[in-house]
């Protein structure tokens, strides 16, 4: 009896914590703007899953490159394919891709920064200059080069992004791990006789975690664009598939007669990146917990 | 009286690359069931590094040169890690100088008690939330049920030494080591923290080893003072005698400066503590003694009897016929 009520209280505790923190990122309003448009997007491609208004692979010249209108709301490209429809489509690809990617760079990059910070010493050094051999080529090259060499595909997109993000994500986490572990509660845990995983993954990981969660917002917005690059360079995943790069690769030879075939796929990939910067932001005050206690005292 | 601490000809040492420091040279310590011992002297005199010994608690590049530590008769400067762990946190109780560092900001502190306990005894750390609630009970944190869901910075100092003084004592430990535990709070929240380690003395009758720089304050709580100098212990009595009657030079000084604090102008001992790598032949105090003989920078004088008191000193030494 006496437990539950424990329990209970346990629960309604980490409530409140939670409440505090969507109440810190509400009280920003460019990151909660961001959210709401962000979840749109992610809305209109889920429903793209199961409906879109025409078949996005449906070529009819008769009806190319027109402008936007009732019947085409973002217009139709130059094989007369509806652009909203493979907008739509398109966004699975490009959003999907760079969440599983930045995902697996960002699992990868920050456990072997946690272990590099961690342990110290000579798996610190390896991986260190792994991390340095990797930073010392600029990310688009070198997702370029990974593409040319892993050949086209969804996979090798998923892979060239993932080694592409992950040793910022390593730098980052050991910088801030190297800060915690001599703080002198994690030697006070180490007195207890815990083991070094449970002290890593018990107390130092949830003290790097909000770097990691702001990083990983940031670089959501970075891998789309990257994604949406590769596309363009014809390296993403092929044609007649709609992601939004390549919508803008084929549609550039007629930027000037009919714009809306490269803008509206342009301003998706914008906005997307654009509101996974701003609710990064967001995010960043609403998990210092520094910055809800001054919420509650006002 | 029953000895729960023993301490015998320790010597601790520091490997450094501009020589070796020597912290502990020497110190002879007993320590009673159920009494406050209070371990004086400056910063740099060896007080801290007495304590971490005790503790068990030597890093790197600290070494123990000679000596025993014997707690129950057990010699723990000579026990594996794992054998220390029985003892360190259960039978010895740890209490540090400043509570803020050692709590980790994103634990309630309920959750960090409870860690103490699942150390100890295994299980899920929320099964001993009852015994969390009942130990923030014994050191007076208000609002017990709520406050073991508070995270530290939820938290003022002195409420966070009391959640640090709760650990200490989580599994009754029979001798707690308080490293200048109160020198990080302001002087009303220091009192009531003293007041806490007395009652819990009384109550647990627990032996409390309290380190301090301030003399003053071990004057109202130690039932006997070790004053240290540079490494050694210069004087070892009961607080009241130690306060009617300085023995020693260095003891002398400061109870003087305590003494005429109400006069204009304490007199300060001249001179600094002297370095620890090259510290000064024969007696250590003795180039700020205003009683220097010749002799004392000779003879190195030994802790001996003096009517139940222990004072390191040629002149008093030597007029009980003791001496070097």
């Amino acid at each position: 009896m006496e437990n539950e009520l424990i329990l209970k209280n346990l629960s309604e505790a980490r409530k409140k914590q939670l409440i505090a923190m969507w109440e810190v990122f509400k009280s920003n309003r460019v990151a909660y703007t961001s959210l709401y448009v962000l979840l749109g997007l992610i809305g209109l491609v889920i429903v793209g899953l199961f409906y879109t208004p025409y078949n996005p692979y449906d070529f009819d010249l008769s009806r190319a490159r027109q402008p936007p209108s009732l019947k085409h709301l973002l217009g139709t490209d130059e094989l007369g394919r509806d652009i909203l429809s493979r907008l739509m489509v398109g966004g699975r690809y490009t959003i999907g891709i760079s969440f599983i990617s930045v995902l697996l760079g960002s699992i990868i990059g920050s456990t072997l920064g946690l272990i590099s910070g961690f342990f110290g010493g000579r798996i610190d050094t390896v991986i260190q200059r792994v991390v340095d051999v990797a930073l010392a080529f600029p990310t688009v090259l070198l997702a370029i080069a990974l593409m040319v060499s892993l050949g086209p595909g969804i996979l090798s997109l998923i892979v060239a992004i993932s080694i592409s993000t992950f040793p910022t994500y390593t730098r980052l986490v050991r910088g801030v791990v190297l800060q915690v572990v001599n703080e002198d509660y994690i030697a006070a845990v180490k007195l207890l006789g815990k083991s070094s995983w449970y002290i890593m993954f018990r107390h130092v990981l949830p003290n790097v975690l909000s770097p990691i969660i702001v990083q990983t917002t940031y670089y959501l917005g970075f891998s789309i664009l990257l994604a949406s690059a590769l596309g363009f360079l014809g390296l993403g995943v092929p044609p007649p598939i709609p992601e939004w790069g390549a919508m803008i690769s084929t549609g550039r030879v007629y930027l000037f007669s009919s714009p809306h075939i490269v803008v509206f796929p342009g301003l998706f990939i914008m906005i997307t990146a654009l509101s996974f910067n701003l609710i990064g932001d967001g995010l960043r005050d609403a998990l210092d917990p520094k910055s809800r206690m001054f919420l509650r005292r006002f | 009286m029953e000895k729960v601490l023993e301490i015998l000809g320790l010597r601790v040492y520091y490997e450094l690359p501009q020589g070796t420091v020597k912290a502990v040279d020497g110190v002879d310590l007993d320590v009673f069931k159920g009494e406050i011992l209070g371990i004086a002297g400056e910063s740099g005199s060896g007080k801290s590094t007495l304590a971490l010994t005790i503790a068990g608690l030597l890093r790197p590049p600290a070494k123990v040169i000679s000596g025993k530590v014997l707690f129950r008769g057990i010699d723990i400067l000579r026990l594996s890690n794992d054998e220390l762990r029985s003892i360190r946190g259960r039978k010895i109780g740890i209490i540090f100088q400043d509570p803020v560092t050692y709590l980790n900001p994103i634990y309630t502190v309920g959750f960090q008690v409870g860690e103490v306990f699942e150390a100890h005894r295994g299980g899920k750390i929320l099964k001993y939330l009852n015994e969390v609630i009942n130990l923030f009970k014994a050191v007076k944190i208000g609002d017990p049920e709520r406050r073991v869901y508070s995270y530290p910075h939820q938290l003022s100092g002195g409420m966070k030494q009391r959640v640090l003084i709760s650990m200490a004592i989580a599994e009754k430990p029979e001798l707690i080591v308080a490293d200048e535990p109160t020198s990080a709070l302001d002087v009303t929240i220091q009192a009531e923290i003293v007041e806490l380690l007395n009652e819990i003395r009384k109550e647990l009758n627990t032996s409390i080893v309290f380190i301090t720089h301030d003399l003053a304050l071990l004057l109202e709580i130690a039932d006997r003072i070790a004053v240290m100098y540079a490494g050694k212990l210069v004087e070892v009595g009961k607080t009241y005698e130690i306060y009617k009657d300085p023995l020693h030079p260095y003891t002398k000084a400061l109870i003087s400066v305590l003494r005429y604090e109400r006069k204009r102008r304490p007199t300060p001992i001249k001179g600094s503590i002297p370095s620890l790598i090259n510290p000064p032949p024969g007696c250590r105090f003795h180039p700020r003694c205003p009683y220097v003989l010749p002799k004392c920078s000779q003879v190195d004088p030994k802790l001996v009897n003096v009517n139940g008191r222990y004072v390191s000193c040629l002149l008093v030494g030597g007029s009980d016929g003791g001496g070097s």
